[in-house]
């Protein structure tokens, strides 16, 4: 008790009262109101993220033209809508013709890139993480209209290749990265092992390190599906009428009018999203799926 | 005899990290060499060259009379069995030792009934179909050894496999490995940090320290005749005092030999050397006395203790000091500082009286103890012909 | 044997040829698909578009007018007096933006990792969700939630909160709850990321010690959170500088950023303009970026960005 109180290593001092006090009771009640503001606050962030979920699923099944919350009438009317339209038909296979494209290219090109980088030293490395990485930080308007201009330089503009190709510039780091990470979990020695016992580095990779990093290329795939289909700011650039996907026609249509298949639209993506999420988290992890992304 | 395995002038470089320096040896068919040393001092890396993990940056590697040096561990015909065992987890464990032989492109069936006859050979015959993760520490290394066995290797790496396993096993493993070894007469060469497991099995060792290989040979002749004083301090509990070289001429009893007078400030007490190994007036001498050769013996003096049991050898008073021409023993007194029991032995510590007062520790079956305890007043003395001396480079001194 | 040996011999002949051509080479093709996309997508379309900045404006066909070499596309940047409010608003916008979804996402992101099991499994599977809804539906979510008539208001004014509706669309708080929507989960999760990496009893050990709660998380938990909060600043710096869905849908013409702008220009066949633009603004937002991990690597802590 004669000691002081304790102090930081940077011999910054900390006045600590040890024991009950006469204020110690409204001190901790402060604290304790400060817990349940945090904890309200929290609530509060977690139901502003999940709020548009709701609120497009909800007024996807309302009756009327006009988009209102809650839906006065319950109806399906919009599904049927949906399912009818063939722009919107169109839109989905297109879609999803982009979202496999992206996965292929990009978990391809990511998983070689996770695998080289491995050997080469510190600063190489660096560069190569840097270059991956930056097509994340320049704003999508910038990419996409760079996009639409190069590729149209050669009459490429508009087509799947652009679109597949905007996006695989946001999928490819995504999966690089979650493959990164599978790997750095990975024994190297298994693989020498391999090598030791007469594999090339082919079939090593093929019969030993690609089984155990199963599940971090499952996860890229997925990562990089998901993220094909949402993307939207870019395949606003390089994308036309034929070529153009869900989230882009789901604009045009709000720009325009409140078009309430736009909520049916919606619902059924988030569904998927859902769906990815919940699988991916089955295979991995929830945890490691958020610490990897 | 064949050499199986023969490196030549290898040295291995980290940046500025030498791992491995200069190092040359040759492994005999048939034969288990086990390299010894310290954790860093370069042996794991040897292996890994040998395997070719690794890749000289001069020095060649030959196995079997070919050139390997530069080629990848697939191209070479050595198999190595890793520390943690590194078995597949996504495969069985006949897949698992069937693996070279898939890859050397054996059909299925064959390759796996010869998996099996080596499973037979561990002794894991009826642990086919299991997976690595549900077995023990043991089993795994089991496998490991007959995954490894499978690729019928010129030569077998072994990288400390039972340095995971604990004390008992551990054992019991040495004597199946260097079992299977003698039957199957396949070289092995074996990395070991403990000096007792490469004792146990090996047929020569090689103990390494800081990326040089200091000594080759059977394990009775390193133990006999080390050549430098780390070997010495490496393969068993000695006591050291450190001294130095005050005179030097003419072996008093034999005028025609060269001898050095050497002064142990430890324990205050000078000898004379008959050396010829041209060690001059300044320079360090070490010594190196093995605890079996040192007499205790309780010294009947000023503070008597209960005379009950123990043997008691040699009761002649002597001085502390010895006369540098007289005999060949030096004799000390002094008292126990510590009594460590250990099981079948004890060990007593014991400080000198003269000179700076050094602990010397000296260690007892437990039937042969005499018995002392803490504060006991005791003799110790030696023939300082068995004492082993090294020079100031701490190569052997040969007296 | 015979086979086995003709196996081996065979092996060992491929394996020569394999092996002589060394690790390193194999190194460098695995990277090839990488660095040729990012070549073939990025590099050069960001080239071409810097060529584009320096040109004059084209006349029909394509956007780069060959051969022309002129500072047009610059100087009407600098001319333009809208063009140089936008910026200035789009920068102010991204800084708050930035600010705010640094600190709640470091807030959410400790609360996620102080609960357990289910708590914690729910408030990160809302982060994941939202970070994989398009921007689209959260966009126009937001739009339904926060015009006059939407949830927002509807709760507050029956809760008595507020006597007539907030505006909170076509202004720049919902332009600023719309942006945080695209990079709160993205915050939250760098922060996570890097949380995890920290033992929860070190916290209770400084309570041990005798610090209050909040002093607790100051001294344990922040330092090892600030990596986190640097990569969840630079996402969140970089997207809210080049935001667009947000702005155009729950904005009015008086909040337009710099990314509106530029598609505008695009729209108006201004090619040299738009590309001026488009690179002043990458070119600010990586300075930037760049400044700040300097800065927060020169202070300690932060190992890979």
């Amino acid at each position: 008790m004669s000691e002081g109180p304790p102090t930081r290593a940077d011999g910054a001092g900390e006045t600590v009262e040890s024991g009950p006090t006469p204020t110690a009771g409204s001190r901790f009640g402060r604290v304790a109101v400060g817990t349940w503001l945090f904890r309200a606050g929290v609530g509060t962030v977690f139901a502003f993220l999940l709020a548009p979920i709701v609120i497009v699923a909800v007024t996807s099944f309302g009756d009327s033209m006009v988009l209102s919350l809650p839906p006065e009438t319950f109806s399906t009317r919009w599904y049927e809508s949906f399912l009818d339209s063939s722009r919107w038909q169109r839109a989905t296979r297109n879609s999803l013709i982009a979202a496999v494209g992206t996965t292929v290219l990009a978990t391809v090109a990511g998983t070689t890139a996770a695998l080289g980088v491995r050997n080469l030293g510190g600063r190489a490395e660096g560069a190569v993480l840097g270059l991956a990485v930056l097509p994340l930080l320049v704003p999508g308007v910038v990419l996409g209209s760079s996009l639409l201009v190069f590729l149209g330089e050669f009459g490429l503009q508009q087509t799947y290749l652009a679109v597949i190709a905007a996006h695989s510039l946001w999928a490819t780091p995504l999966a690089f990265s979650v493959v990164r990470a599978s790997l750095s979990r990975f024994d190297p020695r298994l693989r020498e092992a391999a090598l030791d016992l007469g594999a090339s580095p082919t079939r090593a990779f093929v019969e030993v390190v690609a089984p155990n990093i199963r599940s971090g290329l499952f996860a890229a795939a997925l990562i990089a599906f998901v993220v094909s289909l949402q993307e939207f700011v870019m395949t606003l650039f390089v994308s036309g009428r034929d070529t153009r996907t869900i989230p882009v026609l789901a604009w045009n249509s709000l720009r325009n009018s409140l078009d309430p298949v736009v909520s049916v639209v919606s619902t059924l993506l988030v569904l998927v999203v859902v769906l990815a999420v919940v699988v991916g988290s089955l295979v991995v992890g929830l945890e490691r799926l958020a610490a990897d992304t | 005899m064949r050499t199986v395995v023969e490196l030549d002038g290898v040295r291995v470089e980290y940046g500025e990290l030498v791992a491995v320096r200069d190092l040359s040896l040759s492994v005999r068919d048939g034969e288990l060499f086990c390299l010894l040393g310290p954790s860093g001092c370069g042996k794991t890396t040897t292996l890994r060259t040998i395997a070719g993990f690794e890749s000289p940056d001069t020095g060649q590697v030959v196995l079997d009379g070919r050139t390997v040096t530069s080629l990848a561990p697939y191209a070479r015909d050595c198999a190595t069995v890793f520390q943690d065992w590194a078995l597949f987890p996504n495969k069985t464990v006949i897949e698992n030792v069937a693996f070279g032989q898939k890859m050397a492109g054996v059909g299925k069936a064959k390759r796996r009934d010869q998996a099996r006859d080596h499973l037979k050979t561990v002794e894991m015959g009826d642990y086919e179909d299991t997976r690595p993760a549900e077995l023990s520490g043991g089993q795994k290394q089991r496998i490991a050894l007959a995954r490894a066995l499978a690729v019928d290797p010129d030569v077998l790496l072994l990288d400390e496999p039972l340095s995971n396993l604990d004390k008992r096993l551990r054992e019991t493993m040495q004597l199946e490995i260097k079992d299977i070894q003698e039957r199957l007469n396949t070289p092995m060469v074996y990395v070991t940090h403990d000096q007792e497991e490469a004792f146990t099995l090996a047929d020569r060792i090689g103990v390494m320290n800081n990326g040089r290989l200091m000594q080759v040979g059977d394990p009775e002749t390193v133990y006999d005749d080390p050549v430098d004083e780390f070997v010495e301090s490496f393969l068993g509990n000695s006591n050291f005092l450190s001294g130095r070289v005050v005179g030097s001429g003419a072996d008093r009893r034999d005028t025609a030999r060269r001898a050095v007078t050497v002064e142990f400030p430890g324990v205050g007490a000078q000898i004379q050397i008959a050396t010829e190994s041209g060690l001059t007036p300044g320079d360090d001498l070490t010594a190196s006395v093995r605890p079996e050769i040192v007499e205790l013996s309780p010294s009947p003096g000023e503070t008597p203790t209960s005379p009950d049991g123990g043997t008691q050898e040699g009761t002649a008073e002597r001085r502390a000091d010895v006369e540098p021409d007289t005999t060949n023993r030096m004799a000390l007194t002094g008292a126990v500082s510590d009594v460590v029991y250990r099981g079948s032995s004890i060990r007593y510590q014991v400080d000198i009286d003269t000179g700076e007062g050094a602990e010397l520790s000296v260690e007892r079956s437990v039937t042969r103890a005499p018995d002392l305890s803490t504060g006991d007043r005791v003799q110790l003395s030696w023939d300082t012909a068995a004492v082993y001396y090294f020079g100031p480079d701490g190569a052997r001194v040969r007296a | 044997m015979s086979d086995v040996d003709t196996a081996g011999g065979m092996r060992r002949v491929r394996s020569v040829l394999q092996a002589a051509s060394g690790g390193i080479s194999r190194t460098k093709l695995l990277l090839v698909p990488l660095l040729l996309f990012d070549l073939l997508v990025f590099v050069a379309p960001m080239g071409y578009l810097l060529r584009i900045s320096l040109a004059e404006r084209s006349v029909g066909g394509g956007a780069l007018q060959r051969g022309t070499w002129s500072l047009d596309g610059y100087q009407y940047l600098s001319d333009s007096s809208v063009v140089t409010t936008v910026f200035t608003w789009t920068m102010l916008f991204a800084v708050v933006a930035t600010l705010l979804a640094v600190g709640i996402g470091t807030l959410y992101a400790y609360a996620a990792w102080r609960a357990s099991g289910a708590t914690r499994t729910v408030l990160l599977a809302g982060v994941v969700m939202s970070m994989f809804t398009t921007l689209v539906v959260k966009v126009f979510a937001a739009r339904v939630m926060l015009s006059p008539e939407g949830v927002v208001n509807d709760t507050l004014l029956a809760a008595g909160v507020l006597d007539s509706s907030l505006l909170l669309v076509n202004n720049e708080i919902g332009v600023l709850i719309g942006q945080l929507y695209v990079v709160l989960p993205y915050t939250v999760l760098a922060v996570y990321s890097v949380l995890t990496g920290l033992d929860e009893s070190l916290v209770e050990a400084a309570n041990d010690l005798g610090a209050t709660p909040v002093r607790a998380v100051r001294e344990v938990v922040l330092p090892h959170a600030v990596p986190g909060m640097a990569v969840g600043g630079v996402i969140a710096f970089a997207w809210s500088a080049g935001a667009f869905a947000a702005p155009l849908l729950l904005g009015s013409t008086s909040e337009r950023t710099v990314a509106v702008e530029v598609q505008s220009l695009l729209g108006q066949f201004n090619y040299p303009a738009a590309a001026a633009l488009a690179v002043v603004l990458t070119t600010v937002v990586l300075v930037v970026l760049t400044l700040g991990i300097v800065l927060l690597r020169r202070r300690g802590g932060l190992r890979d960005v």
